[in-house]
């Protein structure tokens, strides 16, 4: 991509970006468009079910437009950024909320994970999937470390646990993440 | 392997699908689109805070009383609120503290309300103690659509005793969001002279609660009493010099529903020159 494509597509998110602030509806949705697959592939891979998956996006989205006048356009990855970090927050609240539901155990999740793999192909794809069926504990701290970047720190604040929980569940979440990809003779 | 190699081998696998669909779900991009556009329509980008606030104007040396005193429950049956003790036992108790306040009806003849041009709720005058009650609401900031299918019913009453006033009004509400947080405040101001007959009175009279009572009832949709309460405050534990002591707020987190019922009554004593109950209501 040249500079100037570059450029244009720059000024082309902003503009809606304007437009999204100015309650354009063509703006939301074309806004929504742009970064509904995305955004529900991390709210996917933090909720692990389709239904929580889709309501978290929409949550997360209802967020953005809504209070998108309190983001401060820095450019297309800022803002882009901004938006994760909503969906994250989103995918964490419901967890929390749901957090009775949980069920499942480390067997089943292998399973699980096999069947997956033994139709599909892409390893990209199965990892996803291996993340998906990690225990909620686990898989939101591997998420917040591995994939976002948050340190323990921030995790054990936003989580409200300890930094030494959240390092041993993302060291539990290594364990079984490797644990599956031997067995698939993958990586 | 060490961990950080994982880590990193994770991360690409992740990044390198992370635009598209995972594959196996049967997610409809258009159909959450339906569904997020649906709730833009309903509602605003900004927190919903309403406000009624009820002023009367009377310059005089005020001091604040705070209101110290309130009790509530959550399943407290219909016409139970009682006071405790009257305002000046021997005239306020004959009023009516728990006047039950009946839901609206379809004949009630609503006004559909523009929140801004509430303001219109005309000035009553209390002609004894020449105070002028000036409904105000304040601090409106709806959601878009969150009025548009309410109806709002201000009413105000007052009637002058010979040893106080009660105040009483209502406020309908039916709104197509769900009310979500209400809560009711009333502050009060009064001057140092006539506080210190009232305490001195109090004394004499070796009562133990003299009270000012604000009675609050909500129904909710089915018309049902999920809360009242009853604020007071013992004036005898009040500082005249006090005029730290704002409004005080008793936030009630409850499943309201869509239709509101307030009927907030205030018993003031003769010589109370202030007056602010307020209302505030949140939709979620």
């Amino acid at each position: 991509m040249s500079k100037d494509q570059l450029q244009n597509l720059t000024l082309k998110d902003e503009q809606l970006f304007e437009l999204c602030k100015a309650q354009d509806a063509k703006a939301q949705e074309q806004l929504y468009r742009q970064h509904a697959n995305a955004m529900f592939r991390l709210c996917h891979r933090y909720m692990k079910d389709e239904h929580m998956s889709e309501e978290a996006m929409i949550q997360g989205f209802y967020k953005v437009l809504t209070k998108i006048d309190s983001f401060e356009w820095r450019g297309t990855a800022s803002f882009v950024g901004w938006i994760k970090r909503i969906m994250v927050n989103e995918c964490l609240m419901l967890i929390r909320k749901k957090k009775s539901n949980q069920t499942g155990t480390e067997e089943e999740m292998m399973l699980i994970a096999n069947d997956d793999f033994a139709e599909n192909g892409i390893l990209a794809e199965q990892i996803h999937q291996m993340i998906a069926q990690l225990p909620d504990g686990y898989r939101t701290v591997f998420n917040l470390y591995v994939i976002e970047g948050y340190s323990h720190k921030e995790i054990a604040e936003k989580l409200g646990v300890q930094e030494s929980t959240s390092k041993s569940q993302l060291s539990k979440a290594r364990g079984l993440l490797k644990k599956w990809v031997k067995n698939l003779d993958m990586l | 392997m060490k961990a950080n190699e994982f880590d990193k081998k994770i991360k690409d696998q992740v990044k390198k699908v992370e635009h598209a669909v995972p594959t196996h779900v049967t997610w409809d991009i258009n159909k959450s689109w339906d569904k997020l556009s649906q709730l833009l329509k309903q509602a605003s980008p900004k927190s919903l805070v309403w406000y009624l606030s009820l002023a009367a104007s009377v310059s005089m040396v005020m001091a604040n009383v705070s209101l110290i005193d309130y009790e509530w429950s959550d399943d407290m049956p219909e016409h139970s609120i009682q006071p405790k003790t009257s305002l000046l036992s021997n005239n306020i108790s004959e009023l009516e503290l728990a006047e039950e306040l009946q839901p609206p009806t379809q004949s009630d003849p609503f006004m559909v309300v523009n929140p801004k041009t509430v303001t219109a709720i005309p000035t009553i005058t209390l002609a004894q103690t020449q105070a002028n009650f000036t409904p105000l609401i304040q601090h409106i900031s709806e959601p878009r659509n969150a009025f548009q299918k309410s109806y709002f019913k201000p009413q105000l009453n007052a009637s002058i005793t010979t040893s106080g006033a009660r105040f009483s009004g209502e406020l309908i509400l039916i709104t197509n969001k769900r009310i979500k947080n209400a809560s009711l405040g009333m502050s009060l101001e009064v001057s140092s002279q006539i506080f210190n007959t009232l305490r001195q009175e109090a004394a004499l009279s070796n009562q133990s609660r003299q009270s000012i009572y604000m009675n609050m009832v909500v129904l909710n949709d089915q018309g049902k009493r999920p809360w009242s309460a009853r604020i007071g405050t013992p004036l005898w534990q009040t500082n005249p010099s006090d005029s730290t002591a704002p409004m005080i707020k008793m936030n009630y987190q409850t499943k309201l529903g869509k239709r509101m019922y307030i009927g907030p009554e205030v018993i003031i004593s003769k010589g109370f020159n202030h007056v602010y109950p307020g209302i505030s209501l949140s939709f979620g």
